[in-house]
């Protein structure tokens, strides 16, 4: 739990803040867009994983698109890295 | 750890926090901000992508995808007013069991829905012990339960059941602003009910057999409403009691312990303002999904000012 001016900060707000954080490290650092996704997909499953317990099932159904959004880019981004090593 | 603090306090974060005060033990979100903040990181997102993609700097298409992402988690955050049907079902099951047991066994004949007047502002029920009562409203108060007159014994229930619940409906709606008359209400508070999950099919059946003219809001019309409600106790009470066919063992107890039921009786009291009194509720066995369907026969009493004196 943070401590904000006193006060406990909403377990929401705290998970939200962790994803921003990630996220931005991630897009400012990762050299490319494929090491982006990954580890944008990594963070987004331990943050979620964790947090799940704060969450509603109904949130936790509203955020599920995004996670199949980038487990489908992971996914094209393996098939990818396979093909160029069978090409070689 | 003071920079990330020093950050949350003049981020965009800080907004949430901002709007989430406790006023009485009730937690305010405020809705708007999260959409506002969304729609924010979503724009700004899509502009630094673009900016990213003509540049072609990896840092910026990266950034643009991680705040629309952001931007769309913001989003799916924003908490829902809604209540869990399932959740109301395991609330209320224990408070319809108890009214069904208490309308079985105490020999009430009939029940009247009373819409609400000076002496009931929030309306009542009353549960007859004899047969064609006849009701006096002025000897109704909030401080009334039991009747023993001549001609009125019985029992009020003041306020009517899940009367807060109409009058949100009811007023969310501005039907009695817009003048709807009651069948038209039941059609659109049908279509809220309809979008909350709460129920599947709402019909009306309108018998013109005892009808002089037109007017809906003749005196003794009679209206059957079909109606299946997404409840669980529900289905389970028309299977179990509609196996029975004597005098008590109907399914009248569910216009008192029914949600929906009881929300719709009230809805037609107070838009015809009359007295309501529900004639039989029984299975509907033409039902399309077969299930939890029941009609609702309810009579129109007549206008309040007629049994006020």
């Amino acid at each position: 739990m943070i401590i904000i001016c006193g006060e406990y900060m909403n377990p929401k707000n705290t998970i939200l803040l962790f994803f921003t954080l990630w996220a931005l490290f991630c897009g400012i650092f990762a050299p490319t867009i494929d090491l982006f996704f990954t580890l944008l997909l990594i963070g987004f499953l331990i943050i979620i994983e964790i947090g799940s317990s704060f969450l509603k099932v109904e949130e936790i159904e509203k955020i599920a698109p995004i996670k199949y959004f980038l487990i489908v880019i992971f996914v094209f981004i393996v098939v990818n890295k396979i093909r160029t090593i069978l090409v070689k | 750890m003071r920079y990330i603090i020093y950050l949350y306090n003049y981020s965009i974060f800080r907004i949430n926090i901002l709007y989430i005060k406790i006023n009485g033990g009730n937690i305010k979100f405020n809705k708007n901000h999260n959409i506002l903040i969304s729609i924010f990181c979503i724009f700004s997102g899509v502009i630094l992508l673009i900016y990213g993609f003509f540049g072609n700097t990896i840092s910026f298409i990266n950034l643009g995808i991680a705040i629309i992402i952001i931007g769309v988690v913001i989003y799916s955050f924003i908490p829902s007013n809604l209540v869990n049907v399932k959740l109301l079902n395991d609330i209320i099951y224990n408070n319809v069991d108890t009214l069904n047991k208490f309308v079985k066994y105490d020999n009430f004949k009939e029940i009247i829905f009373i819409p609400p007047y000076e002496n009931l502002p929030y309306g009542g029920v009353f549960l007859s012990k004899i047969n064609n009562a006849n009701i006096n409203l002025g000897a109704f108060d909030m401080e009334v339960i039991t009747l023993n007159q001549k001609g009125l014994n019985g029992m009020l229930l003041a306020p009517t059941q899940y009367y807060k619940f109409t009058d949100r409906l009811i007023n969310e709606t501005k039907l009695i602003n817009n003048e709807y008359d009651d069948i038209g209400g039941i059609e659109i508070i049908s279509s809220i009910l309809k979008s909350n999950g709460l129920k599947n099919n709402i019909e009306i059946i309108h018998d013109e057999t005892n009808v002089e003219n037109d007017n809906i809001n003749n005196e003794n019309r009679i209206i059957k409403i079909k109606l299946s409600v997404e409840l669980d106790y529900f289905n389970e009470y028309i299977n179990e009691y509609s196996e029975y066919d004597n005098e008590y063992n109907n399914l009248k107890f569910l216009s008192i312990s029914c949600p929906i039921c009881a929300t719709v009786i009230n809805t037609v009291a107070k838009l015809s303002n009359q007295l309501i009194l529900v004639e039989n509720i029984e299975k509907d066995e033409k039902n399309y999904d077969k299930k939890n369907g029941v009609i609702i026969t309810i009579k129109k009493l007549g206008h309040i000012d007629n049994y006020l004196w």
